[in-house]
């Protein structure tokens, strides 16, 4: 992929307008508009799918990531 | 501190600070917190986000619900936000993960709290994410300001995947202008300056950084980072000197990556893992959860020239349904299994068609960099010096300390069968020194001096 070429936008993304978070309007919609986010309930139904970083250290997992714990 | 936007409150909480620092001190802080603040959502989920695989399935569900319900209560939309991604992040969910924080920050733009669960992009086994997720961290770092340590961090991490090398190292000095403590901006540079190749500059600056946290979350593997730079100004001893005294013992991956390493170079291993433990991890789903995850395993049957596992392992990955399990890691674990036993030129054939296919295999360049170094060997035991040279030539004419390398285009019996390698030392408890004359200065079993 070169520098100029945008990945496709992920399910559910929206496009944010720049001007829209410099302006703030991102953070009023917290200050009451309703929104997707708030009637999301959490998913019950959702198991916990297994992992490689068992017996309290990374085990298999990559602690390259950023953030790791 | 400026962690986020001035006025929020929430973010500027110390144990936040510590948290997003990887600090040795961020882990009681948030215990703390969520003690003092039961109501807390915040608190709560970052307690969570902290231990979460050391957690039931029991505890980690209630311990969330309970958070969500508190910030619904309030209504605190976007605590709500968080706590919905922090249940999809801590189920392993990793695409749901990263739908959702695209969401989120479209709504909370450059919120810090989201920051730690960025790693589902990378998880999520497509290179897309993967590089989506790199766009989103320097769109939050663009909007966040060069003041918020914790976003300079992230966006210098994610330069060094795009290969802006020099990018990647100022912006990290920069974050730890900003905050000295910034665990991520620490751990930024030694990924940057491992495509350096500083050596002893990088050891010094990892062994002075982690004198002033000790208990630093990343404290093992800013040592096997530093153990990297060992190898690359040939101090072999020091390597494994780290390796063995801050490698943990559940820390299958990075031994082996560092031990994988040393026997590439002819040397003796550090501490291994035992083959039963491999074995159980090859049993459970832990092992086959991701495809890095069996990758990290596959490299530690490799270190243990367990042939017949790998194969196992092999064959398995060629049946398994996703597509970068049969298509790279298939073929570069039958390349470990060739190699271990002493056939070089499957393994050239298999590891030369992958090409720029490795990206699949997940985790970061530093990582993946393995497979390249184990093609160039199996070139070299394969009698293809020049083509090994090649393969080599950007790091060796890039990297001011490139020993390693030059070790890697060497002849030497190594990675093959256990006949024919440098003595090991395998399972040695933490702190046990090996036998005098073994590292370094024996003799293989095969008669041939190991480097």
């Amino acid at each position: 992929m070169t520098g100029s070429q945008k990945p496709a936008p992920l399910p559910g993304e929206e496009p944010m307008a720049r001007g829209e978070a410099a302006s703030g309007r991102a953070m009023d919609r917290e200050r009451g508009v309703p929104d997707g986010l708030a009637a999301q309930e959490l998913p019950m139904d959702l198991e916990r799918a297994p992992h490689g970083n068992s017996g309290g250290s990374c085990a298999l997992g990559s602690p390259c990531r950023v953030f790791w714990s | 501190m400026t962690v986020t936007f001035p006025d929020d409150r929430l973010a500027e909480h110390p144990a936040v600070g510590e948290w997003l620092a990887m600090s040795g001190r961020a882990l009681p802080a948030l215990e703390t917190w969520r003690s003092a603040e039961p109501d807390s959502p915040v608190a709560r989920m970052l307690w969570v986000l902290s231990r979460h695989h050391h957690l039931s399935d029991g505890v980690l569900r209630a311990e969330l619900v309970r958070a969500h319900a508190d910030a619904k209560a309030a209504g605190a939309v976007r605590e709500q936000s968080l706590v919905h991604a922090a249940w999809l992040f801590t189920h392993q969910a990793h695409r749901r993960t990263a739908e959702h924080l695209v969401a989120h920050f479209a709504q909370y733009p450059a919120d810090v709290l989201a920051a730690t669960m960025l790693g589902a992009f990378d998880q999520c086994g497509s290179v897309d994410h993967r590089k989506r997720g790199e766009q989103l961290i320097e769109e939050q770092y663009r909007l966040a300001g060069p003041e918020s340590w914790a976003w300079a961090s992230c966006a210098a991490a994610a330069r060094v995947e795009q290969g802006r090398i020099e990018d990647a190292w100022y912006l990290a000095e920069h974050a730890l202008r900003v905050n000295p403590r910034s665990g991520p901006a620490a751990h930024a540079r030694a990924h940057a300056e491992h495509h350096q190749g500083t050596g002893p500059g990088c050891t010094r600056f990892i062994d002075t950084w982690l004198d002033g946290d000790p208990q630093a979350i990343q404290r093992p593997h800013l040592q096997w980072h530093a153990a990297l730079q060992d190898l690359a100004s040939g101090d072999v001893e020091g390597a494994r000197r780290r390796a063995d005294a801050e490698l943990r013992e559940g820390d299958v991956g990075m031994r082996a990556a560092a031990n994988w390493r040393l026997l590439l170079a002819g040397h003796t291993p550090a501490r291994t893992t035992d083959t039963a433990d491999l074995h159980r991890l090859m049993a459970e789903p832990g092992g086959w959860a991701e495809v890095f995850h069996t990758f990290q395993l596959a490299l530690a049957l490799a270190v243990a020239a367990d042939t017949d596992a790998l194969t196992t392992l092999a064959r398995r990955a060629g049946a398994d349904e996703r597509s970068d399990y049969r298509d790279v890691l298939a073929p570069v674990a039958h390349a470990l299994a060739h190699l271990s036993a002493g056939r070089p030129g499957p393994a050239v054939d298999l590891l030369s068609g992958l090409d720029h296919q490795i990206e699949r295999i997940g985790g970061v360049r530093v990582e993946r960099e393995i497979i390249q170094d184990t093609l160039a060997r199996a070139l070299i035991d394969a009698g293809d010096p020049d083509r090994a040279a090649a393969l080599l030539h950007h790091r060796r004419t890039t990297r001011h300390h490139h020993t390693y390398e030059d070790q890697l285009l060497t002849q030497h019996p190594t990675t093959g069968t256990r006949a024919q390698r440098p003595l090991s030392r395998p399972h040695l408890a933490r702190g046990e020194r090996s036998p005098e004359g073994l590292a370094d200065h024996g003799k293989s079993v095969s008669g041939v001096r190991a480097r």
